[in-house]
């Protein structure tokens, strides 16, 4: 310290340049929110849009394009629900989505342990095999998928969307999850295992616990699929009661009129679960759980 | 606490043999260090005794009990590894009482316990903080601390100083030792580092590549190593080594060294192998001493290095370059020439074909 006290204090330059240091520093900052704000207008506009046009009335809809609702109403929303019954689309929806959801993380959490931490033959091609799979485009597989579902007797099911969608999300899951139980030393397993667990016990009680942000962002991933999914429940469902929220929506066009009141109204109910998934899971996407656990 | 049998143990990967049929038995209360250097297969064998890696061949017993076949959960061992292990959503109490919580003892006594393990640790103040809040010292003390909380029958530690700075090493090795005389547990102890073998253990398994090399007494090891290896491992800086073969002119005994230096030796050679034998000498075993002594030999100083305490002197034999410590302060310059003479009481032998010991 002492040192550095005798040190002749080196002294601070002026810059040539027409702005000195603080209106740079502004500047930036003027630069940094404009841009966060440009983005923040670019994502929240459209949702918006939505939830505006669904509270207006038909004609202001479709004649003059305002920012506002010069009248609001309920109207949109009463038609959707009593009229075109959308409650039981979106129930549909949320039973497959959490139904895939929830196998979906509890088949490749065992996978995805499974693949990083035992040794066994053909564990690289199986691992390779399952990204492949991941990799098939949807719009290949939609007919054989609808045949294999019809002869299983699964076809017009919500059995059978869950079972498909699963064939999706599986992979992918197990993908991700793997990655995420890398990250979590052996040692604390092992510690674990010397401590009164089982293997399974360390899994549930160790690895699980400290992949809380995989878990979280699987299951928002899973979810999402599920519940956007529009183009294997339109070939695979066909019944009215088994509907899902997308397919429901879908359904509300009849050859070339758009009722977009009832169709907006439709779209804020189904954003409405997600918001609150995502709400919920962002809480647990918290990374560095591991941190202290070992010395790196 | 236990008795610790291992009887000819094996482990191969597939194909490959990695431990081959290694026997140590341990006694009740004995503190064991496994060393040699990396791979040579300790840290593996140290997890086949907590029944992390499975056994290929041979029989492990705690106890009277063999434990080949069963959960690392149900041998009644705590173990300290080099990275602590550390639970991190766990606190400092919760990580020490984890074991007994799932062992379902009543709370009372999980405190009780973990209070008297930091008690003994210092870690009193920090119960209740997470492992990331801990510096190195502290969590090494946790990793302790959960380990003595569950009074095992053994303690296995795998490099459990390895990450911490020089100063704090030598401070936990004592506190270790102190800590395992109080206790009295069984232990075993792997380390790469043979001062900490040396200093801590009652015995030492030298192992190598898969296979013991020798088992002993600290001291035992480094007065009588069985082969080179063992000779050249132990001690630092190592033993002098030197190749070459035996005169004997008219009851006189010399050694000539691979590079044509002569050294002088007393009738303690051994009668076999003349021919070609290694000379194993430990650098404080060299001394400087006056021009014109009998039994003493010239040779160049190539370079000096002085601790405080010694001195450090690389000379060279013939092809061969040799370290000599002298704890009295001399004035050498770098290539000046020094007289020295051996301790020929304790000069080592070995056979130069299999490195076994002669003598």
């Amino acid at each position: 310290m002492s040192a550095s006290q005798a040190d002749p204090v080196p002294e601070t330059k002026k810059s040539g340049s027409v702005l000195d240091e603080r209106s740079k520093f502004m500047l930036g900052r003027v630069l940094t929110y404009g841009i966060l704000v440009l983005a923040v207008v670019l994502i929240v506009f459209p949702m918006y849009w939505m939830i505006s046009i669904s509270l207006k009335l038909p004609r202001e809809i479709y004649r003059t394009p305002s920012l506002w609702p010069q009248v609001f109403t309920l109207e949109n929303y009463r038609i959707l629900i009593a009229d075109k019954g959308f409650l039981r689309p979106i129930l549909n929806s949320l039973l497959v989505s959490t139904v895939v959801t929830v196998i979906s993380v509890l088949i490749s959490s065992f996978a995805a342990y499974s693949m990083v931490r035992f040794r066994y033959r053909f564990k690289g091609v199986i691992g390779r095999i399952i990204l492949f799979a991941y990799l098939t485009p949807t719009s290949l597989l939609f007919i054989p998928l609808s045949i294999l579902m019809a002869r299983l007797q699964l076809g017009n099911s919500l059995h059978g969307l869950i079972l498909v969608y699963l064939t999706f999300s599986l992979p992918l899951s197990t993908w991700l999850l793997q990655g995420y139980f890398r990250g979590v030393p052996r040692e604390l397993e092992e510690q674990g295992m010397i401590d009164g667990l089982s293997r399974l016990g360390a899994l549930l009680r160790i690895v699980l616990p400290l992949s809380a942000p995989g878990i979280a962002a699987v299951s928002i991933f899973t979810f999402t699929g599920a519940w956007n999914e529009l183009l294997l429940a339109l070939v695979l469902v066909t019944s009215e009661t088994e509907r899902t929220a997308p397919l429901a929506l879908n359904y509300l066009i009849t050859s070339d009129v758009l009722p977009w009141g009832p169709l907006m109204a439709g779209a804020v109910i189904s954003s409405v679960p997600l918001m609150v998934l995502y709400f919920i899971a962002q809480h647990f996407m918290v990374q560095g759980l591991t941190a202290g656990s070992v010395k790196g | 606490m236990a008795k610790l049998n291992l009887n000819n143990v094996r482990k191969s990967y597939g194909k490959v043999p990695v431990i081959h049929g290694v026997s140590i038995d341990i006694e009740d209360g004995e503190f064991v260090t496994l060393v040699g250097p990396s791979g040579c297969g300790k840290s593996t064998l140290l997890r086949m005794i907590a029944g992390l890696e499975p056994i290929t061949g041979g029989e492990i017993s705690i106890g009277d009990r063999i434990v080949n076949d069963l959960a690392p959960r149900d041998r009644d061992i705590a173990m300290v590894f080099q990275s602590y292990a550390l639970y991190p959503h766990k606190n400092v109490a919760d990580n020490m009482g984890y074991a007994l919580k799932l062992a379902k003892r009543p709370q009372q006594e999980i405190e009780r316990r973990v209070n008297e393990a930091a008690e003994v640790l210092d870690l009193t103040p920090l119960l209740g903080r997470k492992p990331a809040q801990l510096s190195g010292g502290q969590r090494q003390r946790v990793a302790m601390g959960r380990a003595i909380v569950r009074d095992p029958k053994v303690f296995l530690f795998d490099e459990p100083l390895s990450n911490l700075d020089a100063k704090l090493r030598v401070a936990m090795r004592a506190e270790i030792k102190e800590l395992q005389h109080r206790l009295k547990t069984t232990t075993v102890y792997v380390t790469h580092d043979q001062i900490e073998a040396m200093t801590m253990a009652d015995r030492i398994v030298v192992m190598r590549a898969g296979i013991v090399e020798q088992v002993g007494r600290p001291l035992e090891l480094y007065d009588s190593p069985s082969n080179v290896f063992v000779a050249s491992f132990m001690g630092s800086p190592a033993m002098n080594l030197i190749t070459g073969s035996v005169a004997e002119e008219a009851g006189k005994f010399e050694f000539v060294s691979e590079g044509g230096a002569r050294l002088p030796l007393d009738g303690s050679v051994p009668a076999k192998r003349r021919d070609k034998l290694v000379l194993g000498v430990r650098p404080e075993h060299i001394s400087l001493v006056d021009a014109g002594t009998v039994n003493s030999f010239t040779s160049k100083v190539v370079v000096t290095e002085p601790t405080g305490a010694e001195t450090l002197i690389s000379s060279r034999i013939g092809s061969t370059e040799i370290v000599v410590a002298v704890r009295d302060r001399f004035e050498v310059a770098m290539g000046d020439e020094a007289q020295f003479a051996f301790n020929f009481e304790r000069l080592h032998y070995f056979d130069a074909e299999n490195g076994q010991r002669l003598s």
